[in-house]
């Protein structure tokens, strides 16, 4: 789970940082939609800082 | 000529920014509070209940409200000024949204302030957001610096106030529902708390909740900063190595920014930022 959040989120992040302006701001409020449909095991965070996970 | 007897707030009309706000009028003559818009912003107008709020609390001549500014022009330079060789160096970084629009907005401030005669600036900047650049302490640093170019003080009077949500705000769904609850008890008071209290809030937690959604504008812009943050940094680094790349990026931007202020001071009126500020 933890490679496919890696993965998606990568994906995703190489996608928008060539994106001009208004389409970035475009395709941040596409992903907030789709985010809306993510059941929530997935986007959970486990612990309180994100450190240490090496 | 700078006048010490009023500030400008920086204000989305959150609990954050509204605590700074009271604090202003307890300390200040005038407060300018400043909101911003731009491509993406949603509902700004929501930022109006608590600026009416306030003036019923310290009066109506208290709180100068100019109409919501734009920072298209600023935000989009400042995102993608420079763009090849920042992407070269700094990656993924370049997607920090929420630092590069607060930065866009800061020097939008600073003219604002130089063209008013304000010399002081406040924000609602909070130590517990621990993942957004512009309200990590070293970055507040490199933004004083920036606005003792033009003399004017910078402050963060709800800096150290503690917040419930703290790293968790943007957990849940990237941010769209805030996590919360859970450190009650250890801890100092909450702006919203103290909102609260003061008969400003009608609960002492309301971040994110409807009612905290009908009190400032929203932007989605945060969901990809988030999704990157989250998932596609931290769940491979650490926190001390996000600070330290996070730094290392805004170093460089907040130097270019402060070549613009610069250039601005010498020739207010033909300046480059006073293009982009749309007042040259």
């Amino acid at each position: 789970m933890r490679k496919l959040k890696i993965g998606l989120a990568l994906a995703a992040s190489s996608v928008g940082v060539f994106l001009p302006y208004r389409a970035r701001v475009l395709y941040s409020e596409l992903l907030g939609w789709v985010a809306q449909l993510v059941p929530p095991s997935l986007y959970q965070v486990p612990d309180d800082e994100g450190a240490q996970r090496d | 000529m700078t006048d010490s007897s009023a500030v400008a707030l920086m204000y989305s009309g959150g609990t954050d920014s509204t605590l700074a706000a009271v604090k202003a009028a307890q300390a200040f003559q005038q407060v300018h509070l400043l909101t911003y818009r731009r491509f993406g912003m949603f509902h700004l107008q929501n930022s109006e209940r608590n600026v009416k709020a306030l003036r019923e609390r310290f009066g109506q001549e208290r709180f100068v409200r100019p109409a919501l500014i734009p920072v298209d022009d600023l935000f989009r330079h400042v995102s993608y000024e420079s763009y090849l060789r920042d992407l070269l160096r700094h990656r993924l970084m370049l997607l920090t949204t929420c630092g590069l629009c607060k930065l866009a907005m800061h020097l939008r401030t600073l003219v604002y302030c130089h063209r008013h005669g304000v010399g002081c600036v406040w924000d609602g900047a909070n130590r517990n957001m621990t993942i957004f650049p512009a309200q990590m302490s070293e970055v507040l640093e490199m933004l004083r610096r920036l606005y003792g170019l033009a003399d004017i003080e910078y402050e963060n009077p709800v800096f150290d106030y503690d917040d419930d949500q703290g790293m968790d705000f943007g957990s849940a769904l990237w941010g769209l529902s805030p996590a919360r609850g859970g450190k009650k008890g250890t801890r100092g008071p909450t702006t919203g708390e103290e909102l609260h209290e003061l008969g400003l809030a009608p609960a002492p937690d309301v971040k994110g909740t409807a009612y905290d959604k009908q009190i400032q504008g929203r932007c989605y812009q945060f969901v990809l900063f988030n999704l990157w943050a989250r998932w596609g940094y931290l769940e491979r680094k650490d926190m001390a190595r996000y600070r330290k790349d996070v730094l290392a990026y805004y170093e460089r931007k907040i130097a270019r920014c402060e070549r613009l202020v610069q250039d601005y001071l010498r020739d207010p009126g033909g300046s480059r930022l006073s293009r982009l500020c749309g007042v040259s």
